[in-house]
């Protein structure tokens, strides 16, 4: 007996297996086969097999548009609608993007460009506006946000930067305003010029924080606000020199000079400080600015200040020749009046011969003043030069600051000696160009002074002065 | 006509209520619409009068519902002609004229005639196109006498991408084996 598989022989007794059907083959390649003949007849039929007649598609078409246009032409074409704007862009896009998404973005931009162009654009207008129009708060509260912006990022260098732009806008406003035939200018000024000054205290403020910590802001950021502080000098030199000759104006009575004066000090000091800064910063090891730039800046400070000093001392000598030739013409007038005209009149001439007297020797010694002022200070900028030749820059900064104590004298000499001039000469210059008898009961004495072309008092005082006459109908004399 | 230029011109005639918009659609799409509808009737009187019926009552509906949202012109003329052709179902049934079995007959005239053996291949498959029902007839005209994609398909038809696959796939085999027969 021999044995055989135990598989073979239970394998015998079962059934033979089939395959599951899902195993079955089939006629697979027949069978696509058919279907896509199927297909292709199929295509077949869009191409030859089901057309419409042309002449129905011609004459349904005609039929069909005269109908929809009969539709079209009783309504007024519809104009375009915000509203039916978001319909028409859903068919480009899914209608529920365009609702949830684009609609209200859309919305979301357009306030905030309506709303920050309106606020760019105002900002932009209101940049030359002046203390009194209405867009001068707007000009304002755009200039506080960007300081307050600045300030709380800390940075020292761009709030520096930034008072020190202000404070040449505030400069030139004062100006423009002192320049306008505005009514109200004075209070305008005023208020400019409170304005101008707290923002040269912020960059004066923020130079001292500067030197006392080794802060971020550099000798170049110093250097910027050094021009700075030039241009606010040289634009409130031009603001003096114009209230100086329009002296018949309100603002001349006002204070207004002084202040002018003592702001255009302090822009003056700034400068000067702001030098001595950039040399404290070279010498500390700051090489943003350059030596030569330095030696340059010490150079230019300094020939500032003595070509102001000559300039002083050019005005006074104006002055004194002027008052000079008053004064004999005062002496002449004495003595005609002593022939011509009553005790009374010969008093009065005469007192006022003695007072111009006087002021011409005030002048005199203020003349010789400012001569001295200029010799000094040619001989300090000589030394300065030295000193800068010998790259001794905190040597020269000394002479800098020295030549600007010198310059500011010498002009607080030349303001005073002016002011006094202005007084008295149209008076004498009336009395010698129209010798009217001055205590006559019904004529009065006009002085007009007209100053509208003058610029500067440099050579020449610019001050002409025409003189009439009229009958008046009450009796006025002339105050001393 | 591209999608866009399709878009364009819906746009226009959405907004501006344009004839000519109207007109250039119509032409784009009268044969196809046409065929959709010439499956499912019994002759080609029926078929145009349906097709007619379908753009003056597309044109009323652009124009009467701004404010809805159309995502294709195509989906909402083939969705018009199927309601259309359901109408006229309820309106022969109502009548008692249901034809079932289909006569054969041709839009293009004599023209057809000219290939027989061409004609007899057609007759053979629109016959077996007017056997299915209405579900896969559909489906297989749409997907392979129009050429539309499934996606256009499952719009007009309002099923699901993967349901119209299974139809098209049971349609296609259905039609394998009438076509056989």
């Amino acid at each position: 007996m021999s044995l055989r598989p135990r598989r073979k022989v239970v394998g015998s007794k079962l059934p033979a297996m089939r395959s599951p059907r899902r195993f079955a083959p089939r006629d697979d390649k027949a069978s696509s086969k058919k279907i896509m003949d199927i297909k292709s007849q199929l295509k077949n039929l869009k191409h030859a097999g089901v057309k419409p007649r042309s002449e129905w598609l011609q004459n349904n078409r005609e039929v069909l548009l005269s109908q929809i246009r009969n539709t079209v032409s009783h309504e007024a074409k519809p104009a375009f609608k915000i509203e039916s704007f978001w319909p028409a862009l859903s068919i480009f896009l899914p209608q529920t993007f365009v609702y949830n998404f684009v609609r209200p973005v859309a919305v979301l931009l357009i306030v905030v460009m309506v709303g920050t162009s309106g606020w760019i654009a105002t900002v932009d207008a209101s940049y030359e506006s002046l203390p009194g129009d209405w867009l001068y708060g707007v000009k304002r509260v755009g200039e506080k946000t960007q300081s307050a912006v600045v300030s709380m990022t800390g940075n020292k260098t761009a709030d520096t930067r930034l008072h020190a732009e202000f404070a040449k806008r505030r400069a030139v406003e004062v100006k423009k305003i002192v320049a306008s035939t505005d009514p109200s200018k004075k209070a305008k000024v005023n208020e400019a010029m409170a304005d101008l000054k707290s923002e040269i205290k912020v960059v004066n403020a923020n130079l001292d924080k500067a030197k006392l910590a080794s802060s971020d802001v550099s000798a170049e950021v110093i250097k910027e606000v050094k021009t700075s502080a030039d241009e606010v000098k040289a634009v409130l030199e031009s603001v003096k020199d114009n209230l100086q000759t329009a002296s018949s104006t309100d603002l001349a009575a006002a204070n207004v000079i002084t202040e002018v004066k003592e702001m255009k000090d302090l822009a003056k000091d700034t400068a000067v400080k702001a030098v001595g800064m950039i040399v404290d910063k070279h010498l500390a090891g700051d090489n943003t600015v350059t030596k030569e730039e330095v030696k340059k800046e010490l150079d230019k400070t300094m020939a500032s200040a003595a070509s102001e000093i000559t300039e002083n001392k050019q005005n006074m000598d104006s002055v004194k020749i002027i008052i000079d030739s008053a004064v004999t013409e005062a002496k002449g007038f004495v003595a005609d009046s002593k022939t011509t005209s009553s005790t009374v009149a010969t008093s009065t001439a005469q007192d006022f011969s003695d007072k111009i007297t006087n002021i011409a020797s005030t002048t005199k010694s203020a003349a010789v003043q400012t001569d001295a002022a200029v010799t000094n200070g040619d001989k300090t900028m000589a030394e300065g030069k030295v000193l800068i030749g010998q790259n001794d820059l905190a040597g020269a900064l000394s002479k800098v600051q020295e030549l600007n104590t010198a310059s500011k004298e010498s002009e607080q000499i030349k303001d005073a000696t002016l002011q006094t001039a202005q007084a008295i000469l149209p008076i004498t210059n009336a009395m010698k160009d129209a010798p009217l008898p001055i205590t006559s009961p019904d004529v009065k004495i006009e002085v007009k002074i007209d100053t509208t072309t003058a610029s500067s008092v440099s050579g020449t005082l610019p001050i002409q002065i025409i003189v009439t006459s009229t009958k008046a109908t009450t009796t006025t004399s002339i105050k001393k | 006509m591209t999608a866009i230029s399709e878009k364009l011109l819906l746009y226009q005639l959405r907004t501006k209520h344009d004839p000519d918009a109207f007109a250039k659609l119509y032409d784009t799409y009268i044969e196809r619409i046409y065929r959709f509808v010439y499956f499912k009737v019994s002759n080609s009187e029926e078929a145009e009068d349906i097709t007619s019926e379908v753009f003056l009552k597309t044109w009323n509906y652009i124009i009467n519902n701004s404010g809805k949202e159309i995502k294709s012109f195509s989906g909402l003329l083939y969705r018009i002609a199927r309601n259309c052709i359901i109408d006229l179902y309820r309106r022969k049934a109502a009548q008692g004229e249901i034809k079932i079995e289909p006569e054969i007959e041709l839009g293009d005239g004599g023209k057809w005639y000219a290939d027989l053996t061409k004609q007899i291949d057609n007759q053979k498959i629109i016959g077996a196109i007017k056997k299915l029902k209405q579900e896969y007839q559909e489906v297989v005209t749409l997907k392979y006498v129009d050429e539309l994609s499934i996606e256009e398909i499952s719009e007009i038809t309002g099923k699901g991408n993967v349901a119209v696959r299974v139809t098209l796939h049971r349609a296609v085999k259905k039609l394998r084996d009438l076509v056989e027969i």
